[in-house]
């Protein structure tokens, strides 16, 4: 007990000594001496602490995350609607670009003097036939013929008030007549008919038959619809994989679209 | 040897203060000192809060002295209360702790401004809720020091340490 006393009576000294010491130090400082003490023990604590600061700053960001965790839920959800909001912006940018270019085309390359409906493709599982958004409200018939710009796209096998089914070349019941022409080494087509022959739809693709032995015909040529159902010249795609058998009189070929009609938005229909 | 372990319980101790007040400005220096008090031999306390106050004034660069006289000030309350409330290992020794630890945040709050500008800084709810909190967690740190500073003194039958 006398021990812990006299141990409590000397750290009373501390606090005395201390004290005294803190304001003799304070007054000492301003003094020249005073620099050098402390420029030394900067020296030799200086990167302890510093570095110590450093890793008490990277275990503060670290709990901070936790902190503001609300924070980060409330400004991950306002971003996903912004996100949202953009998309859906975008997809309306994205459809009004389409029917620009379609538009383009039409006017570029299509018959100026027949009249067209332009029509919005509607989502189908059938891969034969395509929904469109126009029907007998705005004209449209049974056979009528669908396209973009000079391209085919198919003939109108139904109609409904206000949409209509298109079959495409790659149904089964769909049989047109075309000719194939040479592609030059330009990219510009040659007016030359090398062979004419018959497109219709399989399981396989579009199959092009009835291709004249003799012909010249090679892969890559161009197909072109010439038929009286449909009227006037229209590009349908080039021949790949052409095949002959010679005990066949005829050779036969698929036909690669120059449209891929699973992508397609906008078509326009060619109304009498 | 006894200076050796001094510096070195410094050298950690800096390093640890430097660490808490990065982490969460918590004070661990005066702690230490808190919890050092009537505990070792009063020269190695003296030169232990000597030396680790200067090393702090000079890393916070504060005027030589403001880290010693805000600890000095703080103790000085705490010996002056113990005179009603002894300092005991129990709820009042510990209530008076916590209230010099919490006087310590405080004066260290606007002393260090008042010393180098000689402008006074205003306290504003939350700073002196912050305080509280601080406090809080010194008086914790305090009790777990206490228990482990008595198993020890009982593990080596009290020589070694009281020796120190």
């Amino acid at each position: 007990m006398k021990n812990n006393t006299t141990k409590g009576q000397n750290n009373n000294i501390v606090v005395y000594f201390s004290l005294l010491l803190a304001i003799t130090l304070l007054l000492l400082d301003g003094l020249s001496g005073m620099k050098g003490v402390r420029n030394a023990l900067s020296f030799v604590f200086e990167p302890t602490s510093f570095q110590a600061n450093i890793a008490g700053s990277k275990v503060k960001e670290y709990f901070q995350t936790f902190v503001n965790l609300g924070n980060f839920r409330k400004e991950f959800n306002d971003l996903k609607i912004a996100s949202y909001d953009k998309e859906a912006q975008y997809s309306n940018y994205v459809i009004l670009k389409n029917e620009n270019e379609a538009l383009k085309k039409q006017i570029a390359l299509g018959n100026r003097e027949a009249k067209y409906v332009l029509a919005n493709t509607l989502r189908d599982d059938n891969v034969d036939t395509l929904a469109i958004d126009q029907g007998s409200e705005s004209g449209l018939q049974q056979g009528d013929v669908v396209t973009v710009g000079n391209i085919f796209v198919g003939i109108v096998s139904s109609v409904d008030l206000k949409g209509s089914t298109v079959r495409l070349p790659s149904d089964g019941n769909s049989h047109l007549e075309v000719v194939v022409l040479k592609v030059g080494q330009d990219g510009n087509v040659n007016t030359n008919i090398l062979s004419s022959g018959v497109v219709s739809g399989s399981a396989e693709g579009i199959m092009i038959e009835n291709i004249a032995m003799n012909s010249e015909v090679v892969d890559g040529d161009m197909v072109y619809i010439n038929d009286s159902k449909v009227g006037g010249f229209y590009a349908l795609g080039y021949v790949v994989a052409l095949s002959s058998n010679p005990a066949s009189t005829y050779k036969t070929a698929f036909v690669s679209p120059i449209l891929d009609y699973d992508n397609l938005m906008q078509v326009f229909v060619r109304v009498e | 040897m006894p200076i050796l372990y001094v510096l070195l319980t410094c050298f950690l101790t800096i390093f640890l203060e430097g660490f808490l007040v990065a982490l969460s400005n918590f004070r661990f220096f005066f702690l230490l000192n808190i919890a050092l008090f009537n505990k070792i031999n009063w020269k190695y306390l003296l030169f232990f809060t000597v030396l680790g106050s200067v090393v702090l004034d000079v890393i916070y660069h504060y005027v030589l002295g403001t880290n010693l006289l805000i600890t000095g000030i703080s103790l000085l309350l705490m010996l002056g209360i113990s005179l009603l409330v002894p300092l005991n290992y129990n709820l009042p020794g510990y209530s008076v702790k916590f209230f010099c630890i919490f006087i310590y945040y405080l004066l260290l709050a606007f002393v260090p401004e008042l010393i180098s500008t000689g402008n006074w800084v205003s306290i504003t709810g939350l700073m002196v809720g912050g305080m509280v909190l601080k406090a809080l967690a010194s008086i914790a740190f305090c009790v777990v020091f206490d228990l482990v500073w008595s198993r020890l003194r009982k593990r080596d039958e009290g020589t070694k340490l009281r020796s120190l």
